[in-house]
């Protein structure tokens, strides 16, 4: 063997005093043999870091939250967001649409749905959020139970948003690869069950931390609690606690409304289950620096994407059917959501593009209402939402719900008090409807508009109206609750689905092929491309469980006529 | 293991003089004389007198003189014994040849020959040189046995143009009797009447001729010699006769004819069996090149080897993607939105052409095995100047050329802007679908005449033991788009000496380059002035927004902000990402590449014996590489937030190489000869790079409005990154060569690497073992062959070559803490990119076969070189998507068979040539085929046979590049027209509109099918004429640039169609089911099938493309002034024309030079043609 010193030395010398002669004597050194002493560290990149790296002050546990927090709703790039959820749940809310006429005005906008794009919401939600948690979550384990809740409550709310996009997805069987070398797909039913044992476990776990005696405990999570974190700066430690199981309860009424259809005996078990907790739900508007219940992402300095996709790049704007009810309704909220038009053709007018319309060029609907600035944290779930939840609850019948009028008007309140606005006299209102829409842009005249009359406007009024139907209650709360959730739009989108309101307009040029009905709009997204190609038998048997093709066509699980 | 020494000078002697020209007779001669004096020690036993031999040895050992025979059959004489001591070395030979016949000649205080006395002494009047080469002839017994009275013959050997060539070897035909020719060219042997002389020289065709009285003789050059000195691996010289493997060489003039920034660029034609890409970027671009056909996922670029040393070709940064954004070489994830394509250049563009002796191109992996896993590729072997020795020479080169754009778009003038006069809101309408008017051609006066300089002085000079060369050379270019300059210094210092009796050699090189780039070109859509000003809405003021391309913001307290047509801060006009204001980027967008290299190498070589020499290396490269680009306030939003935007990035890249080398040279027998190489080598790469960057989504960005500089970035929007990449690659490696009879060759190479990238897997203590072996025939040695042949030969070989994987690959960092992106509010992202669990990564497998035959006919007046070859890259390390519900998003493994099998051919033909007007043609030509025959393991989820590699992915765009099973490399995937299944029409819908097909489809493969180069050269008298025609055919190319132009009704053909009423093709109506009628309104047909995720297929175009590459017309001015002694003037001109081809752009420019976006061409300057002037002067 040959001296190691001697490599290193010359390696030194090198480095210091650049004279190529030292690589002779490497070489006479190599002559006699390799070294490979040093291999380790040379491919070891400085720059990376270990999980040992990360122990220190419980990092490794909290870091992983932190980055699915900050992705459930992907809050930077933009453009990430912008195909994530922006082109597909954004729009089909009716809460916003593209001036843009993207891919020659073939896209998910028109239901001429791009592989490329579908892919976004799937590849984020495991790259982003699944595959950081379940480091978390194997690391945290049992010794750091409260970790391990919060790892849970984020994995549900992230992964309920990605099912509802596809119907099965990958949750119980995460990491656990077949012998062919394929990740098996939950039904969405096995995916929204697993998802109340989440929730359940995780709420039970940190209903216990906040009871103990000990106001500080040992490894708090608060400095990676992204929306409550600081709840321990206004109260004490017990507090973020208990707002995680306002939240997660909110969240598990939240799902088992979703399913009240399809199964309506889990749902009322769930939605019960939930309403008898002792914390109770959400209730107070704002995020928890206003004293309030909302679970709101801090992203920090990051810009919020929404910012810009609108004033950066002109690529969203407000849509038709937020301009509709919003100026039907006189709704003050209306300037905490857009912007006046600009375009000479409408301006000063709150003007939204109506989703699936000819579109030359972006400059035809670049004028439109502008989406406002919003701050930067991310809405993921609002108290509002929370008493509209209670409200159909309660129409449902469902134990602990309480009076559903108390509960539809303080929703309404709850959202305008977020805002900072009363909502006396707006819940007074029994005769404003949506109003008609007209686009005096369209390339076609008349093409774009919805008018009185038009099946697609909603007759729905504001005051609550306790002796109207069972539907017509549903379509008040629902629609109220749409207004309330802006601009949330993958959630909103959902429950258009479920419940078939608020009654949005349905696109004028239809680029599915037939896949995708005009009058019953968009039902879902294909699956990922990414797992066509990586794990091409599971979707396969996926596609079983969903129940029909694999297109923008089938209805989910929940989704009952 | 001391090497014997035997105290044997006397014949050391011999062997070091004659090795450098004659090493084949060389081993004969020293076979018979070893013999000679075998029986002379036996005769010294049994007689009174000694043999000469055995006295002159004595006289070497104790003298330290060294003699010389001029027949050896004089050595076995018997002569005098040495008496007494006498101090004088003359008295003593005197004495001792008293009455013996002989006598000798003094050379000089060390150095005797003993010649019969009939033997003329003249022979020494040549120099000793000549000498040594004289008196090797003669060894052989038969010739020898009865004495023939010589004559002396004299004469001089000239080139084509009366400048005489010094070392031209002439021999005696039908002997082995030879000298060669002193610095004037004058040369001096002895031969009978009636005897052939035969001159040769390398670069120059063979040249016979009869004694005669003061011969004059002039020798031709020629492209091809019988004894072409060919560098193979590791330096070492060969002969390329020998060689069981297909290689060319170019010589200097090849490269600085007409000479290019990237003088790999000039390999293009010349070399059969090597696509050349360039880069989109201009002028000191990289360039991509790929030696018979593209095998690795990895990467395809030959390994670039200069004197013997491999080259860090590093290359700062290449375009990503279709917008133009740009990855380093080291992070290729991460980067900010917005920032410009770039292309940092390259390694091998720093090199100064001129400094450049010879290129030999080695195609295959076998003829590369010694250089280790990177030369799988094939290896580029580069043979630099050193000085000479004799007279100072100093060359001084002027080039000039003027560069102009090759083709343009075709664009429209006729129909105004969109909406043009219609109500307000349209005016900011970028399409240009409105009214017939006439607009005036904004593209006019845009692009400047370029113009480039190259000028390089060097000096070389030196005596028998030192030599010198050194050289400046500059390139100074002013490119076709404004603002844009290139600029490179390259300082060259070569020291060459001899020590200890000439036993030790050092050879010494230390290099300088200094360069910078000022806004080069970029590619794609982002920062690129060229999309503003090819798309600008016909019938706006083109001028008006040229003159002010920036305006005095009122709200922003007069700061200077950017004017466009729909951008503009104070009407609230944001634009569009993808154009802007083109002189607004020239202008307030300044970007500056630069770099500093150094480069310094020493080679130390110890002759142990005749036959054994030892060799150590040792080289060191760092470069520095800096990009500073500044987007002014007032840029449009998506590249730079409100105050505007800075980048800084800073690589560093240092490589260190050693090496040790053991050779030896030895003749086992009278047939068989060995000779061999074992040796070691070790090289440590390190590439460092720190960048930061401003994000254009953070608040405003900079502090304050163009305040430049790193600490003015908002820390908010900060992009900071470090990035690391190191990898030690260590081998040992031995090599033989065994000739028999100097026909039949049989060539093995072994190596084994350890590579640091194995750390952390079973490999890294074993490493890895490859080799090759080849045979080598030739035929017209070993047979006698029909008169027309003049040289006839076989060569077989194959090759097993392994490669490392990345570095990091087999243990990557568990968490990423990159820039802003996807940050944790500073807090590290879970890296999901693991090796595929369970196994370990391996060494790549790559296995190439080739076969070649070389036939000369008639004097080598025409001659052919045909090879065949196939390459299969197995086991190669890729990355593939993992189902994203195993926990990770990618795996690293080992995958696949990709196979490259082709044809290469060389036919050079020397149709005229006498002493006037010489013409030789050479014909280049390469077919490959490329197929993945394998890429999938059925066992690995993600790595299934439908599952494409991705090396572009189409994101929102309308080109993707994939590597795909049963596929091409490369194969470019996009849209295709929905199609009627029976006629084949296209499908519209209810207006016309083209409908596309929802999955992208393979459309095109960019590799050429098949590629020609015919380049000519003609002297006549003092004239030269040389051209190149070079030709690729096949394959197909991707416009984005006429897909965007045409969707916004910019292009040609959409003015055409309009004027026409229409687009006429075939279509089925998707409402109806019936037969589109008529004509297919235009806007709706373009905007349908254009964009930038426009219908793919409709974009596709043929890559073949012929031009005349290269001509030059040189004229020598017959000047007779003292102390020049050449002068020579040419007219050059490159890339002149296309005799055909069938894309809107240059197919051989890509926008980046590694696997991404091969044949893809968005918004790239246009190719230039350039034409100047050169002038040679040397003294």
């Amino acid at each position: 063997m040959f001296n190691l010193k001697i490599i290193y030395m010359t390696y030194l010398l090198f480095k210091r005093s650049l004279i190529p002669l030292s690589a002779l004597s490497v070489a006479v050194s190599l002559l006699l043999g390799s070294c490979t002493k040093k291999f380790e560290e040379f491919n070891t990149n400085g720059y990376g870091a270990s999980n040992q790296e990360l122990a220190a002050d419980f990092r490794i546990y909290g870091d992983p939250l932190v980055q699915a927090q900050l992705n459930i709703y992907v809050s930077t790039p933009a453009w990430n967001t912008q195909l994530q959820q922006n082109l597909m749940g954004d729009v089909y809310s009716g809460y916003m649409c593209p001036p843009t006429p993207f891919a020659n005005n073939i896209n998910n906008v028109n239901y001429g749905l791009v592989d490329g794009w579908n892919t976004y919401p799937w590849d984020d939600g495991y790259n982003l959020v699944m595959a950081p948690i379940a480091q978390s979550l194997k690391y945290s384990g049992t010794r750091y139970a409260e970790f391990y809740a919060l790892g849970k409550i984020l994995r549900v709310e992230a992964m309920h948003r990605v099912s509802d996009i596809y119907g099965p997805i990958i949750y119980s069987k995460y990491g656990q690869v077949n012998a062919d070398g394929s990740v098996s797909y939950d039904s969405q039913k096995d995916a929204y069950y697993a998802f109340f044992k989440d929730l359940d476990s995780a709420i039970s776990t940190l209903t216990d931390f906040s009871n103990k005696a000990s106001a500080t405990l040992p490894a708090s999570i608060q400095a990676f609690d992204l929306a409550y974190g600081n709840a321990n700066t206004l109260g004490n430690g017990k507090l973020e606690y208990r707002q995680l199981v306002k939240f997660a309860n909110t969240l598990r009424l939240r799902l088992a409304l979703r399913i009240a259809k399809i199964d309506p005996t889990k749902a009322q078990t769930e939605g019960e289950a939930a309403l008898a907790h002792p914390f109770g739900l959400m209730q107070t508007p704002g995020s928890i620096a206003n004293g309030g219940d909302d679970f709101d992402i801090n992203i920090g300095t990051t810009n919020h994407p929404l910012n810009t996709i609108n004033n950066s790049w002109g690529d969203i704007r407000m849509g038709a059917p937020l301009e509709s009810y919003l100026t039907g309704y006189s709704d003050g909220r209306a300037a905490k959501y857009v912007l006046a038009a600009t375009d000479a053709a409408v301006a000063g007018k709150i003007k939204g593009i109506r989703q699936g319309v000819n579109i030359d060029a972006k400059g035809r609907y670049g004028g439109y209402s502008q989406l406002v600035t919003f701050a930067n944290q991310i809405q993921l779930m609002t108290a509002a939402e929370a008493w509209f939840l209670k409200a159909e609850a309660g129409l449902r019948g469902w134990a602990g719900a309480g009076t559903v009028q108390t509960d539809y008007e303080t929703g309404v309140k709850t959202s305008f008090a977020q805002y900072g606005l009363d909502a006396t006299t707006y819940l007074q209102d029994a005769a404003s409807t949506a109003s008609p829409y007209k686009d005096p842009k369209a390339i076609t005249a008349g093409q774009n508009d919805i008018l009185t009359g038009s099946q697609w406007l909603s007759t729905i009024t504001i005051k609550w109206d306790a002796a109207a139907s069972f539907d017509r209650n549903l379509e008040r709360i629902i629609t109220q609750k749409w207004l309330a959730m802006y601009p949330d739009g993958q959630e909103a989108w959902t429950e258009f689905r479920r419940t078939g309101y608020p009654r949005l307009f349905p696109v004028v040029i239809n680029n599915s092929g037939g896949t995708i009905s005009t009058t019953d709009f968009i039902r879902r997204i294909n699956f990922a491309q990414s797992e066509r190609n990586t794990n091409p038998t599971a979707v396969a048997a996926a596609t079983q469980l969903l129940g029909g093709p694999d297109n923008g066509g089938t209805r989910l699980w929940w989704d009952k006529p | 293991m001391l090497p014997c020494f035997l105290g044997v000078h006397l014949f050391f002697f011999f062997t070091a003089r004659s090795q450098s020209t004659y090493a084949f007779t060389g081993r004969n001669g020293q076979i018979v004389r070893q013999k000679s004096l075998e029986n002379a020690g036996r005769t010294d036993e049994t007689v009174q007198k000694q043999t000469l031999f055995t006295v002159l040895k004595e006289l070497n050992k104790t003298r330290g003189v060294y003699f010389l025979f001029s027949d050896h059959s004089l050595g076995s004489k018997l002569v005098n014994p040495v008496e007494g001591n006498a101090a004088n070395v003359e008295k003593t030979l005197e004495q001792v040849l008293k009455n013996t016949g002989l006598k000798f000649k003094k050379i000089n205080e060390k150095t005797f020959v003993i010649l019969p006395k009939q033997a003329d002494g003249s022979v020494m009047d040549a120099g000793t040189a000549d000498l040594t080469q004289n008196l090797y002839g003669m060894t052989i017994p038969d010739e020898s046995a009865n004495v023939i009275p010589y004559e002396t013959v004299t004469g001089r050997v000239t080139a084509g143009d009366g400048a005489p060539i010094s070392g031209v070897s002439v021999t005696v035909k039908g002997s082995k009797r030879g000298t060669s020719t002193n610095a004037s060219g004058v040369f001096s042997i002895e031969a009978n009447k009636g005897d052939i002389l035969v001159f040769s020289y390398v670069g120059y065709a063979t040249r016979e001729a009869p004694v005669g009285d003061n011969m004059q003789i002039s020798l031709v050059e020629s492209n091809k010699q019988l004894n072409e000195v060919v560098v193979t691996a590791l330096g070492v010289q060969r002969k390329s006769k020998d060689l069981t493997y297909a290689t060319q060489k170019l010589s200097n003039a090849d490269l600085t004819t007409v000479k290019d920034a990237n003088f790999v660029n000039s390999l293009s034609g010349k070399v059969a069996g090597v696509t050349i890409t360039r880069s989109a970027s201009g002028l000191g671009g990289s360039a991509r090149v790929v030696l018979r056909g593209n095998k690795s996922t990895v990467s395809n670029q030959p390994l670039y080897v200069i004197d013997g040393i491999p080259l860090a070709n590093f290359t700062p940064s290449q375009p990503v993607d279709v917008w133009g954004q740009s990855a380093s070489s080291v992070n290729a994830a991460n980067q900010p939105p917005g920032a410009g394509g770039r292309d940092g250049g390259d390694g091998i563009s720093n090199l100064n052409p001129d400094d450049i002796e010879s290129v030999t191109i080695l195609k295959g992996a076998s003829g590369a095995a010694l250089y280790g896993s990177q030369a799988a590729n094939g290896a580029i072997v580069i043979t630099t100047k050193s000085g000479k020795n004799g007279k100072t020479r100093i060359s001084i080169s002027s080039d000039i050329t003027a560069e102009s754009p090759l083709y343009q778009p075709k664009l429209q003038f006729k129909y105004g802007q969109t909406g043009l006069n219609a109500p307000k809101y349209d005016s900011t309408a970028e399409a240009s679908w409105g009214p017939a008017i006439n607009a005036p051609d904004n593209t006019k006066g845009f692009f400047r005449t370029g113009l480039t300089t190259t000028n390089s002085v060097s000096l070389s000079g030196g005596t028998e033991k030192a030599q010198t060369y050194f050289s400046y050379g500059n390139t100074h270019s002013l490119g076709i788009e404004p603002t844009t300059s290139f600029n490179k210094n390259t300082f060259n210092f070569r020291e060459t000496a001899k020590f200890l009796d000439d036993r030790l050699t050092a050879d010494a090189n230390i290099s300088f380059l200094d360069q910078s780039a000022k806004n080069r070109p970029l590619s794609g859509l982002y920062g690129n002035p060229l999309t503003g000003l090819y798309s600008f809405p016909r019938g706006l003021n083109f001028s008006y927004y040229k003159q002010n391309f920036e305006y005095a913001s009122p709200l922003r307290n007069g700061l200077m902000t950017q004017n466009w047509y729909d951008i503009n801060y104070d009407k609230a006009m944001t634009g569009q990402d993808h154009e802007q204001n083109p002189y607004w980027l020239l202008y307030r967008n300044p970007r500056k590449d630069s770099r500093s290299r150094g480069y310094g190498n020493i080679t130390l070589k110890y002759k142990l014996n005749d036959w054994l020499n030892i060799q150590a290396r040792g080289n060191f490269d760092k470069s520095f590489d800096t990009y500073d680009a500044r987007m002014y306030a007032g840029t449009q939003s998506v590249q730079a937030a409100a105050n505007g935007r800075y980048t800084l990035d800073k690589a560093t890249n240092t490589q260190l190489y050693g090496d040790l080398l053991l050779t030896a040279n030895k003749d086992l027998s009278r047939d068989l000869n060995l000779s061999a190489t074992l040796g070691s080598s070790i090289t440590d790469y390190k590439t460092e790079d720190l960048s930061f960057d401003t994000d254009p989504t953070v608040g405003t960005g900079l502090s304050y409005a163009n305040k430049f500089g790193v600490n003015f970035i908002n820390s908010a929007a900060m992009i900071s990154n470090q990035d690391l990449f190191h990898k030690q690659q260590q081998a040992v490696f031995a090599n033989a060569q065994l000739g028999y009879k100097n026909f039949l060759y049989l060539d093995l190479t072994g190596r084994n690497d350890w590579s640091s990238t194995f750390a952390f897997t079973p490999t890294k203590n074993k490493g890895y073992f490859y080799y090759s072996a080849g045979l080598n025939l030739i035929l017209s040695d070993a047979f006698t062959l029909a008169e027309p042949v003049s040289f006839a030969k076989v060569r077989i070989s194959y090759a097993k070559v392994g490669n490392d994987v990345a570095t990091f690959a087999t243990n990557p960092a568990q968490w990423n803490k990159s820039g802003n992106i996807n940050n944790n509010n500073g807090g590290a992202s879970f890296n999901t990119i693991v090796p595929y669990p369970g196994t370990f990564l391996k060494p790549e497998d790559n296995r190439s076969f080739e076969a070649g035959t070389e036939w000369r006919f008639i004097h080598d007046r025409v001659g052919i070189d045909v090879t065949y070859y196939k390459n299969n890259n197995y086991r190669q390390y890729v990355t593939v998507n993992a189902p994203l519900g195993s926990g990770y998003s990618k795996y690293y493994l080992n995958l696949g068979n990709i196979q490259n099998q082709g044809i290469e051919a060389v036919v050079y033909v020397t149709p005229v040539s006498t002493r006037q007007l010489k013409w030789t043609s050479t014909v280049n030509f390469s077919l490959n085929r490329n197929k993945v025959v394998k890429l999938s393991d059925p066992s690995i989820a993600g790595a299934n046979s439908t599952n494409p590699l991705i090396l572009t992915s189409a994101g929102v765009n309308m080109y993707q590049s994939e590597i795909i099973e049963g596929g091409q490399w490369g194969d470019i995937y996009g849209y295709t027209f929905q199609r009627d299944t029976k006629t084949g029409s296209i499908i519209v819908d209810s207006t016309g509109a083209p409908q596309k097909n929802a999955t992208m489809t393979k459309v095109g493969n960019p590799n050429p099918d098949y590629s020609l180069g015919w380049n000519n050269s003609v002297e006549f008298g003092q004239f030269s004429l040389s051209v190149l025609v070079d030709g690729r055919f096949g394959g197909k190319v991707m416009s984005v640039t006429q897909a965007v132009l045409d969707g916004i009704g910019a292009s040609k053909v959409t003015g055409e169609a309009r004027d026409a009423g229409g687009v006429s093709i075939k279509a089925i109506n998707n409402n109806t089911n019936q037969a589109w009628s008529g004509k297919i309104n235009a806007q709706t047909f373009y905007t349908g099938v254009g964009g930038r995720a426009g219908i793919s297929e409709y974009y596709m175009y043929s890559a073949t493309a012929i031009r005349l590459r290269e001509l030059a017309i040189g004229y020598r001015i017959p000047l007779h002034v003292k102390g020049i002694t050449d002068l020579k003037f040419s007219l050059i001109g490159r890339n002149l024309f296309f005799f055909s081809k069938k894309a809107p752009f240059d197919p051989e420019i890509s926008m980046a030079t590694n696997n991404a976006l091969q044949g893809i061409e968005t918004f790239g300057i246009p190719s230039t043609r350039s034409l100047g002037a050169s002038v040679k002067l040397s003294f």
